[in-house]
């Protein structure tokens, strides 16, 4: 009596669900098209995967750059074509679409050439993820993401659902969930059930203000990827700005030449400040279209961060699989006092087979030291890695990478000896100036590199001008690599690599007894407990 | 399991485990079997030779006339890559000489390296899956590879080479037996 209730009201509200589509049906079997805004999310993929390909179009262009630049007409053919063909195919992928729900299944059909059929039973269903880009934002659709959790994510996806029919339809899997793992069938009322509570229940954790992403996008400096892309055109860019300021009346060269050195560097400083300027600007507009309205919030096994500007992000990270955590700090980081703290799934490059999962990574921007504190202390307990000392690595890193720069050095100065006896004398203070930096360089690469143990976690701190500080759980750990080379050996030193999922992780340079013993120690816990790395 | 106190404090002080309720053998190296590093060899200059065959062929060949600069340049060349093949081909070959594998009851450790040496240890409740891999020529000389997967191996693997082929499916055959024994033992 309690199963067919049960199954009733499911059905019941099941039911009621497709009245607010407005599909009249008498059985749940009938196989749904979304609606035509869906259309929307094909045309978005397929301008990403011709952007995506346009590179290889690039050798066919150049080749074509002169009849197109004498019948213009070719381009906006080609361009019309394209555009023709990604609404064409849009609308057919949207006509193909379909999806069925059922009490405990829910089935999406898809595919033009390669159908493809997923059948994805609730329980199944590790996190169902609601997404919206901009375009349907402004209409009240959405996405809904069903990941599977498999090493195949077996990922089904609804386009163009009602966003109150997604809300809903989410609800009612995390009931059914619930149901199916609780073994409850005599509930006669299922939104009085007390497992639906457990599964979906959410705090927030952390929430970043504008203020913390301004901080962030003047931290994190992305815009030099961009201008290092612009790097091949850079003659063609002098020369455009070179004319720009000859048409206002500007001569640099004359410039240069006749003006004192001091005016020439306060020029050179304000436009530099200029540019830095723009820079910062630009990244602050990157970090708050990325995650504005950032949310970190968790449930009893994972975190769920929410963030976006436009599109509205979603990603799920369980607990257990989250492998090491980083506190980044880069230099400018250190000046507002705030960190980056990552924490990391598998290693990106497996995950990144995965499209539109970007769920290997989990980044909380511009926090502080003891935020970083709170939010870790769910995912690793008593981490203690805001606070934890550590030990310095040998000196002898020093005087190996002096040795590595020594090399080419040598040669180099060599080179401008002969070069010297030769011919123009050399200004002997560039090179001297060279090592002197690199060699600094050096020092301050060993003075950041540290290391801790304790009894759970393994501290690993590294960086340059910032530092990185990584808690890695020893439970966690795959594989360790004990180098020593015959030089090292003599000085009794030696070099740890730990392995985890996530990727590798390396202490160079420490006493070997030690590094003996850490070694022995991760094994001994490793291989003692078995405990699951996921 | 025996149970073992770990100090907490966050400053490394000590790590203690308790000796006498864990027994470990220390790590010593098996040696891969005795025809690898020669094999090794022989294929490095076998390739050389070739190479080298190629390039003279191409000068001296009568049906089409190379010029002078190409000729000079070619030899030159030539001399340079087999001086620097040769000296690595004699460096590999001690290498070879020192490539060693430990099993223990827990854990496979692969030793490699004559002047950087390494060794790479991997618990066995770690592995995700073994392969015994053998090349064409593998097969002519009765050796095999043994290839150890666990999870992140992107960047890094862990390949036991020069094995006697009997004694990789051998080893493989037991480190499943183990895992096998871990997971319901």
């Amino acid at each position: 009596m309690g199963e067919n209730a049960s199954n009733t009201s499911q059905i019941t509200r099941l039911e009621n669900v497709s009245d607010e589509l407005n599909i009249a049906h008498s059985d749940t079997g009938v196989w749904h098209r979304v609606s035509a805004i869906a259309i929307l999310y094909f045309i978005e993929r397929l301008i990403i995967g011709v952007v995506n390909n346009v590179f290889y179009m690039i050798p066919m262009f150049i080749a074509l750059w002169d009849e197109i630049k004498a019948n213009p007409w070719i381009a906006i053919g080609i361009f019309a074509v394209i555009l023709g063909l990604v609404t064409f195919f849009s609308i057919w992928s949207f006509w193909v679409f379909r999806y069925r729900l059922s009490a405990t299944t829910v089935e999406v059909k898809s595919g033009i050439f390669k159908k493809k059929h997923v059948d994805l039973p609730f329980n199944r269903i590790q996190n169902i993820k609601i997404e919206q880009p901009f375009y349907y934002r402004l209409f009240g659709f959405a996405t809904m993401a069903f990941d599977s959790g498999g090493s195949l994510a077996q990922e089904a996806r609804l386009i163009g659902l009602p966003l109150s029919f997604a809300k809903s339809l989410q609800l009612q899997i995390n009931d059914v969930k619930a149901q199916i793992d609780a073994g409850i069938v005599a509930v006669t009322d299922c939104q009085n059930s007390n497992a639906t509570q457990e599964h979906s229940k959410e705090t927030v954790v952390n929430q970043r203000s504008l203020s913390d992403l301004v901080f962030h996008g003047i931290t994190s400096n992305r815009i030099f990827i961009l201008l290092a892309g612009l790097a091949p055109f850079v003659d063609n860019i002098i020369g455009f700005i070179g004319d720009k300021l000859a048409s206002w009346g500007i001569d640099i060269g004359h410039t240069i030449e006749s003006e004192s050195f001091i005016i020439l560097a306060i020029y050179a400083i304000s436009l530099f400040l200029v540019c830095v300027g723009l820079i910062t600007v630009l990244s602050i507009l990157g970090a708050i279209i990325m995650f504005y309205g950032y949310t970190l919030s968790k449930t009893t096994e994972k975190f769920i961060r929410r963030s976006g500007l436009i599109t509205k992000h979603e990603i799920s990270v369980t607990f257990s699989r989250i492998q090491v955590a980083i506190m980044k700090q880069d230099w400018l980081d250190i000046v507002f006092g705030r960190f980056n703290l990552k924490m990391e799934q598998l290693n990106g490059q497996i995950a990144n087979a995965n499209p539109g999962a970007a769920n290997n990574k989990l980044m909380v921007p511009s926090v502080f030291a003891y935020e970083c504190r709170d939010i870790l202390e769910h995912v690793f307990p008593q981490h203690g890695l805001h606070e934890i000392e550590f030990l310095h690595i040998s000196k002898r890193f020093i005087t190996r990478h002096l040795i590595i720069l020594a090399i080419p050095m040598s040669i180099l100065t060599g080179i401008l000896m002969w070069s010297q006896i030769q011919g123009p004398s050399v200004n002997w203070f560039y090179p001297i100036l060279f090592v002197s930096i690199w060699s600094a360089l050096i020092v301050l690469r060993w003075w950041r590199w540290g290391f801790a143990v304790n009894g759970t976690y393994v501290y690993i701190r590294k960086g340059l001008f910032g530092t990185d500080r990584y808690c890695i759980p020893i439970d966690k750990v795959q594989r360790i690599t004990f180098s020593q080379s015959v030089f090292m050996e003599k000085a009794q030193l030696a070099s740890l690599k730990i392995q985890l999922a996530s990727g590798s992780y390396s202490i160079p340079l420490i006493n070997a007894v030690l590094a003996r013993n850490i070694q022995t120690y991760i094994l001994y816990n490793v291989e003692s407990k078995a405990q699951s790395w996921m | 399991m025996t149970s073992h106190s770990a100090d907490p404090d966050t400053k490394f002080s000590n790590l203690h485990v308790d000796i006498n309720a864990v027994s470990t053998s220390p790590l010593n190296a098996t040696p891969v079997a005795e025809h690898y590093p020669i094999t090794e060899l022989c294929v490095g200059v076998v390739f050389l030779l070739l190479v080298v065959l190629i390039g003279i062929v191409a000068i001296y060949q009568p049906i089409w006339s190379v010029p002078e600069t190409g000729r000079y340049w070619i030899v030159r060349i030539l001399t340079v890559v087999s001086f620097i093949w040769i000296v690595i081909s004699i460096y590999g070959y001690y290498a070879a000489k020192k490539v060693g594998f430990c099993v223990r009851e827990q854990d496979i450790t692969l030793f490699k390296g004559l002047i950087f040496r390494k060794q790479i240890t991997q618990p066995i409740c770690r592995i995700q899956h073994i392969e015994v891999q053998r090349g064409p020529l593998d097969r002519k000389v009765g050796l095999a590879n043994l290839h150890v997967f666990s999870a992140g191996d992107i960047t890094q693997t862990f390949v036991i080479p020069g094995l006697v082929n009997d004694d990789a499916v051998a080893m493989r055959a037991n480190i499943l037996a183990h895992k096998e024994l871990q997971h319901h033992g």
